[in-house]
């Protein structure tokens, strides 16, 4: 019987994530994208991205892999300034962001994510990748120790640190320039 | 402890996030075009839609040049469109112009019976002295706000409670003043588009019942201005200007995102104070204004000396940092956590925080006190405050609406805030409960990071000035980029922790450069005043200050009742607010 061609073992290899993990990639990208057709794009872009890669299928977690990836393709869309995007249609935000509010509510619950999204694709991979996976994805403390190969008690250590560096830079944007003086704490 | 509210927020907006529902037919859309696209082929080959969309695009590039040419080349011909720029201006000029009181009325605001929706009756902007007010409906009841920059002072009435709140804050209406005045501000607005070498926007003049009417359509690069002048969200308005006075009589705008126009009358009548706008001269007055002092500046405005601070070798860092992490992960209960904010200088304003579990049930839930509470008609600071009783809260809230609430009964979720409401969440988890643990950790994290994260280094001090302490000082770089900058993320801090109240904080000193760059010019400085024991013995902060000034109570031997675990909408009843059964309007002296 022939070998099969690496092109086969990686079709395989991405229907196999396809089918097993389709669904929670995609809500991660919209999630992160808050835009319905971004997410579409992105999630089709994954699979050309790790079809490309054979780290992807020499990865001892594919899985772990395709989520680093989905968050990375997001984060990056984030920070290139959401390039060849038009500004954000409401109409479109609308149907992932929220489920019967009115479209001034949508809008404001959407610029809360905006912000801290975009906050969130300053900060390094590891920290995006460890926020996520505990404040979108709502993953245990063990579940992320065990795919960032540390201890339950690291992990939530870590997490503690993103939270931080998040805050800071929510912090930095909503008081640009201020000067720094004791009675002016920032809380 | 100033972190923990932030840490509030963060963690809502997140767990709002993760909620957030999918569409299911878009979901299906994505799955079902990559699976068509890896049953064609060979991976390498495959291009996305958009690589594909570019190529396309680029083939009609040449053509759509060639129309946008002919397109100019048609325009500049057009004298008239010069001749409206101009006149436009004039009318910008004559009415940035103008000194005296402006009075704005918006036509045709939609949805008229919306209950919480804000509906602007009038706006009166005195552009020599900045006074400006605002008559409004809230609740379907009056509202008037008059601020005035001289006396650095707002007065805010309500007929729901009957009360003109006396305060320093120049308000809440900003977006609304910003859509009324600027017709002030179209002199500047077309003065920036020019001197920053925008093309200048398209104007088409016509007559509309004796008022020149202008069009006024932005180019797609002046519309990079519309950052600054969000007054032009479509990046086009029409406005109307009396021929005579040259004044601009009406402009289209919008209010909470809502199309209205605008319509403008200068001069009488003056308006004197907040009696002119309607407001009944025997509405009750609450100053909420404070002077700062001597005696009332906060404990956190001074910086504690650091110079005398030793290091302590008689400590065990390891021991201490797994003593400190016991205390961490202790579990502590069923309780209900009471915590009141008190913010606002020269005034006060006040919210309240429950955070509560009762076995698998939690909750979170934010209320405005104050002003807000008492502008709507309920108590404004429960009876107590700041350290109220538990039945006291229970009492004056448990009706009210919440800012923000997070509830969960063993089964099922419910998330929401004042303005959305309060709707169940697609979960099996317990939602409230990540909130509950946030509200609960009042220690420093001593525990290293792993290598690639960074590094935390902690070492034990000594203060002669408090030998009963135990400083911990830890200077923490993480492998996190700072905004803006390739320096890590680094923080220096100092914990004052007393081992008299279980190792509890007495005093935060942080330093980081979380403003970017290398400098740890970014402070948080947090003074904890007070110490409270639980009912089984344990100590927890019961009074800081962080900028904001905090009073909390962990109670232990009492709970809630089971309705402040479920839908909040069975508990709401608005009850505090007398809606009035007509629309009221305001007579004007």
């Amino acid at each position: 019987m022939p070998e099969p061609t690496k092109s086969y073992v990686m079709r395989q290899a991405l229907n196999r994530l396809l089918d097993a993990q389709g669904d929670r990639l995609y809500a991660t990208l919209a999630r992160l994208t808050l835009r319905a057709d971004v997410a579409a794009e992105l999630f089709q872009d994954l699979f050309v991205r790790l079809g490309r890669n054979n780290a992807f299928a020499e990865a001892n977690d594919p899985t772990a892999y395709a989520f680093r990836s989905v968050i990375n393709l997001a984060m990056e869309w984030r920070r290139k300034g959401r390039t060849g995007v038009k500004p954000v249609p409401l109409a479109a935000a609308m149907e992932i962001v929220s489920v019967e509010p009115s479209p001034l509510q949508r809008l404001v619950l959407s610029e809360q994510y905006e912000r801290l999204l975009d906050a969130l694709s300053e900060l390094g991979e590891s920290g995006q990748r460890i926020f996520v996976m505990r404040f979108i994805e709502q993953q245990s403390y063990e579940a992320i120790a065990r795919e960032i190969q540390t201890t339950p008690h690291r992990a939530r250590g870590l997490c503690h640190a993103a939270v931080r560096q998040l805050r800071g830079k929510l912090a930095e944007r909503l008081l640009p320039g201020n000067p720094v003086c004791p009675e002016e704490n920032h809380v | 402890m100033s972190e923990l509210r932030e840490y509030r927020q963060l963690l809502r907006q997140a767990r709002q996030l993760a909620h957030m529902p999918i569409a299911l037919g878009e979901m299906h859309d994505a799955v079902t075009a990559v699976r068509r696209q890896l049953a064609t082929g060979d991976t390498r080959q495959w291009q996305t839609q958009r690589r594909k969309t570019l190529l396309i695009m680029s083939g009609s590039l040449a053509a759509a040049f060639a129309v946008v040419v002919a397109l100019f080349a048609v325009t500049a011909m057009l004298p008239k469109k010069v001749d409206a720029a101009e006149a436009l201006q004039n009318a910008a000029n004559a009415t940035r112009g103008f000194k005296g009181w402006v009075h704005v009325m918006p036509v045709g605001q939609g949805d008229p019976l919306s209950a919480i929706k804000l509906r602007v009756q009038s706006i009166d902007i005195n552009t020599s002295s900045g006074d400006f007010a605002i008559v409004a409906n809230v609740y379907g009841a009056l509202i008037v706000q008059m601020y005035s920059p001289a006396a650095h002072e707002m007065r805010t009435y309500t007929s729901l409670s009957g009360t003109v709140l006396i305060s320093s804050v120049p308000g809440d209406a900003a977006e609304t003043r910003r859509a009324a005045e600027f017709p002030f501000k179209l002199a500047d607005f077309l003065k920036r588009i020019t001197s920053r070498g925008l093309t200048a926007p398209t104007v088409a003049e016509s007559n509309d019942q004796g008022l020149q009417k202008f069009n006024l359509t932005l180019s797609d690069d002046s519309k990079k201005t519309l950052d600054q002048y969000p007054e032009l969200p479509n990046g086009n308005a029409t406005l109307w200007v009396d021929p005579q006075s040259k004044l601009i009589r009406k402009m289209t705008s919008q209010i909470e995102g809502q199309p209205v126009i605008m319509e403008y009358t200068y001069g009488e009548p003056n308006i004197r104070d907040i009696y002119d706008l309607g407001v009944p001269k025997t509405a009750r007055i609450v100053d909420n204004r404070q002077v700062e002092t001597d005696a009332n500046r906060p404990a956190m405005s001074n910086l504690p000396p650091t110079a005398q601070l030793v290091k302590d070798e008689s400590i065990d860092v390891k021991a201490f940092e797994a003593r400190l992490q016991k205390r961490i992960d202790r579990d502590w209960g069923d309780f209900v956590l009471l915590e009141c904010h008190k913010t606002g200088r020269g005034h006060s304003e006040g919210q309240l925080t429950i955070d509560a579990r009762q076995g698998d049930k939690a909750l979170y839930a934010i209320y405005l006190l104050s002003p807000e509470l008492a502008l709507w008609g309920g108590e404004g600071f429960p009876k107590g405050w700041p350290t109220p009783m538990l039945s006291d809260v229970v009492s004056q809230l448990r009706s009210v609406r919440p800012l923000g609430s997070d509830a969960f009964d063993g089964k099922t979720a419910w998330h929401g805030d004042m303005i959305s409401g309060f709707n169940i969440q697609p979960t099996t988890g317990n939602s409230a409960s990540l909130e509950v643990k946030s509200a609960m950790v009042f220690w420093p994290l001593l525990a290293p990071l792993p290598d690639h994260f960074g590094s935390r280094k902690v070492e034990i001090l000594r203060d002669p000035a408090r030998p009963g302490l135990i400083v911990v000082h830890i200077d923490e770089t993480s492998t996190f980029q700072v905004p803006d900058s390739k320096a890590a993320y680094h923080s220096d801090a100092l914990y004052w922790l007393d081992p008299a109240h279980d190792d509890l904080p007495v005093e935060t000193v942080e330093h980081s450069n979380a403003r970017g760059g290398d400098k740890l010019n970014f402070l948080r400085h947090v003074v904890y005043l007070d110490f409270a024991r639980v009912a089984e013995g344990r100590w927890y902060p019961s009074h800081w200050q962080d900028g904001v000034e905090h009073w909390q109570q962990i109670i232990q031997n009492e709970n809630l009742g089971p309705e402040w675990y479920g839908d909040p909408n069975l508990r709401i009843t608005d009850a505090g607010i007398r809606f009035p059964t007509t629309e009221p309007t305001p007579a004007r002296r």
